[in-house]
This record gives C-alpha cells, structure tokens and sequence, in this order.
C-alpha cells in the first residue's frame, strides 16, 4: 500500500463444505457478467471506490464437484487510509464480512430478544487472514486494534492485527458452532455480535513521513470496460417524466429491444409494469413485435391483465401492490419488440425516483427527460459519471 | 441405491423432511424428501443425496439436522441427521496487498 493509502491487492476466496455447495449452487446460474458483477458488487461493498482489475471463478463447470469453488481477485483501490498530523488510520481490507455462510446466519440474528429458540440449520465459520505490505512511508504503528477473544460452545471469534518489518497481518477468525440458540442463549449471542461489531470499528493507526505521502503515486491505471453478455439488446429506451405540481407526474417509458438468447426470450415477452394503485394508474400504450422476417404483430387488448403484486400476501399491512402484466405476441430469439407503456401518479405527499444508465444488457441507445414547472422545487443527483 | 447394493453395501431409501422437525414418538408418513442411507458395521447410517448436483459432500447441508426415517423392511426409528462441525465449512479468505 503507497504512503497515499493506494492498495494494489489479489483476494483468494476458498469456499468449503457448506459454503461451497451454497455459492457453487448461486454461480452455476449465473454468466460471466453475472459473476463479476456480483464479486464487484461484494469488493465494493467491502472497500468502496475499488477497481476490480480480474477475476477467476473456478472451476468453470460448476457441477464438476471435484475441486472446490475459489475466486481469486485482483484489485485496486484508493483512499485506504486518512493521513494527517504524522499518524494515518488505515482501513484494513476486510472482505469476508460480506461473504459466507455465517455471515448470511448471523446477518437473521436482528431481533433484540426470541421468544422461540434461533435455528440455524449450519455449523459453519469464516477464516480471513490479511498481509499488506506497506511503502516506506510508515515507519511504525502508532496503535492496533486489541480485540477480546469469545470461545464458548456456540461460538468463538478472534482478530489479531500486527504490524512488523513493515507488513501489516490482520487475521479474524469466526465459527459458529451449534445449530440451535435458546431464548437465553440468543440473548448472549447478541452480546457477542455487538462485541464484534465493535471491535470491526477499530482500525490501525500508523505513524506516516509527510515527504513519503507527497512523493506517493496518484494515479492508478484504468480498468479495461469488460465487453457485457446480453439476453437482450437495448436499441432504445425513452422515458419521460412529467410532472404536473409537487404531487402529481406522468412518467412515460419506450423501449426497443433486440431478442438475443432464450432467457431474453422468457424474461421479455412479459411486459410487467408494477405500480401502487393508491396512487397510480398503469397503461399500455403499445407493444409491438418484429419477426426476423419483419413481419409485426401487435398486442391484442386480451393479452394485458392487472394482478396482484407478489409480495402482497407477505406485507398485508401495506397497501397491496398492483402489477400490469402484458403478453407479447411471437416474441422470439431474433426478434425486435417495441413497447410503450405510462404511470400515472396523483396525491402522492412527494415525488421521488432514480433512473438508472447502468444495465445488466448491452444498450444502444439510452435517454432520461424531465419536465418539471418553474414553481416546482426540483433537487437531482447525478452519480457514477465517467471522468 | 442399485448401484451401492451392486457394490455390496447395505442401501436403504430415507425419507427425510426438510423443514419442522418430526416427533420420533409419533408414526408419521409425513416428509417432503427421499434421499440414500447406507448401514455401517457400527449400525449408523452414512447418508447421502444424489439428487443434490451442487455438492461436494454426501450430504448438502440443506439435509443436516433434520428428521429422517430409514425405509427397513423391519422398520426404523425416526432420526436426526448428523450436523458436521463448524471446522469442515468455513469461508477461507486470503487477502495479499502491497
């Protein structure tokens, strides 16, 4: 790591016994794009600004049970430390907190108190050991993270963080140990985890050399665009937002795609629009399909049905949500499919809403309007612009 | 199961319920799974699903700590499958910078 807290780093991942049946099971449905976003997704959540630079899942054919699943990655990421007054507080590159087994049973433990005992089902753990090597400009660690050690017979943590001949070793390790907590026991259980979740706040702090800081890099290399693997090509996609006054919009959507493969085939031929009918209305305006041939065929009035949303029976205290469901005619690998579609909002207490350019398909072609009057006040937020 | 019988070891069908646990002091016909046990000279069972295609071990952790009943001619008590220690599926992390 650069005395400006720049960390070039390679992560392996080694996924045993019940991890690995749980991860193998996720990755064998996923594609490549799928894979890395997801890891992305993880580096990110664990360090945010991190690059991933490359990444290997093996082994490739995830029902090939004959070695276990790894990941290995390779990053980069700045800002990994806040300098200032010859002393920086390093943020350690913990990555297993947002993997794993235990973290998933663990992450259920949000109630305060049980009245029934926790079933996790699994004995599992998590073992992260971490080497850094830093630049010459940290002489010394100023303090480390001390952390108390927890074994009993349901579960046993401990972190240690050393700093020597200029390497930082932090290691955690976590084990759950039994498959079933009572009332008492679970309450004990959330001491442990507040325990943890302390010591997860404390971060080394190392003494810096101003001149090393100044001299350090500030550039690290751009990551190559990965190329993505579509189910379907955007070839446009419009939407349009009206807004009336503070409580009122239309939002109006068009988009054409391209059908490249037959999970594109399944997932777009059904055009579904959910929306709130407390406060919304959905309509179809149009929703025609292209052959490969060119011959079109359009939508028949029979084929569009408003249901109950999915989630409605599992969140009765809310309003049940609606879903517009609309079948399209034909729809098949080779295919171009066109549809407009319209949401209109009234008396909701405010308008919000977030619009993404960043698509799990190739896109061609991607515009976002807005129509808001002068006495309406409007706050935006652009994110994720490259520089 | 044939082919373990081929090989000479004792296989029996199990029924196991993946979920509630059953009472062992109750005739129960109620499970939602069938999977393969195979008798030890011990008398245990070593049990095992083949129709799980994403597992490394005999048994997917899905099916541990669960009711099973093992289909004896003679009859089987109602058991709970075995729960591996926490030490055989840990998440392994190893993390090298500079």
């Amino acid at each position: 790591m650069s005395a400006a807290g720049t960390l070039e780093a390679k992560t392996e991942l080694i996924f045993e016994g019940a991890n690995d049946n749980a991860y193998r099971n996720a990755f064998s449905h996923m594609k490549p794009d799928d894979k890395r976003r997801f890891f992305e997704g993880t580096l990110k959540r664990a360090m945010p600004g991190a690059r991933l630079k490359s990444l290997k899942v093996t082994p490739e054919d995830m029902l090939d049970v004959a070695s276990v699943v790894r990941a290995e990655l390779e990053y980069s990421v700045e800002g990994m430390t806040a300098s200032g007054s010859g002393k920086a507080v390093v943020s350690v590159p913990w990555m297993g907190k947002q993997l794993g087994m235990v973290n998933f049973i663990l992450g259920g433990a949000g109630l305060e108190k049980r009245k029934y005992p926790m079933k996790t089902q699994l004995a599992c753990g998590m073992r992260e050991d971490i080497s850094i090597k830093l630049a010459d400009g940290f002489p010394e660690a100023v303090s480390l993270p001390s952390c108390l050690p927890v074994e009993n017979e349901r579960l046993s943590c401990q972190q240690t963080c050393e700093f020597k001949n200029g390497t930082l070793e932090c290691s955690r390790e976590l084990k759950l140990k039994a498959v079933e907590f009572s009332p008492e026991e679970y309450l004990n259980l959330k001491k442990t985890l507040k325990a943890l979740e302390y010591d997860e706040r404390k971060f080394p702090v190392l003494a810096t050399s101003g001149r090393a800081i100044a001299r350090a890099e500030k550039s690290v290399d751009k990551i190559a665009v990965q190329p993505v693997e579509s189910n379907a090509k955007v070839l446009e996609s419009h939407k349009e937002l009206v807004v009336t006054d503070p409580h009122t919009s239309v939002y109006k959507m068009r988009y054409s795609k391209r059908i490249l493969n037959y999970a594109g085939k399944i997932r777009e031929a059904e055009v579904k629009v959910d929306f709130n009918p407390a406060c919304q209305e959905a309509k179809l305006i149009r929703g025609v399909v292209i052959s490969k041939t060119g011959q079109r065929q359009e939508i028949a009035t029979n084929e569009m049905n408003v249901m109950d949303a999915g989630w409605n029976a599992s969140a009765k205290r809310y309003t049940g949500g609606k879903i517009l469901v609309a079948n399209l005619p034909g729809v098949d690998i080779g295919s171009t499919i066109e549809v407009e579609y319209e949401i209109t909002t009234r008396n909701k207490p405010f308008l919000s809403g977030s619009e993404s350019f960043q698509l799990t398909d190739e896109m061609e072609k991607k515009s976002f309007e807005m129509t808001v009057p002068l006495d309406v006040t409007m706050q935006k937020i652009v994110t994720g612009e490259r520089e | 199961m044939s082919m373990l019988r081929a090989a000479g070891l004792k296989a029996y069908p199990v029924l196991i319920n993946v979920g509630t646990k059953r009472d062992a002091e109750v005739a129960d016909p109620f499970f939602n799974h069938a999977i393969v046990g195979v008798e030890l000279e011990t008398g245990e069972y070593t049990l095992m699903d083949p129709t799980d295609e994403h597992t490394r071990d005999f048994l997917p952790s899905s099916d541990w700590d669960q009711s099973y009943l093992v289909c004896r001619p003679e009859g089987e008590n109602i058991k709970i499958s075995h729960v591996p220690p926490a030490d055989e599926h840990m998440m392994r992390v190893k993390t090298t910078g500079s």
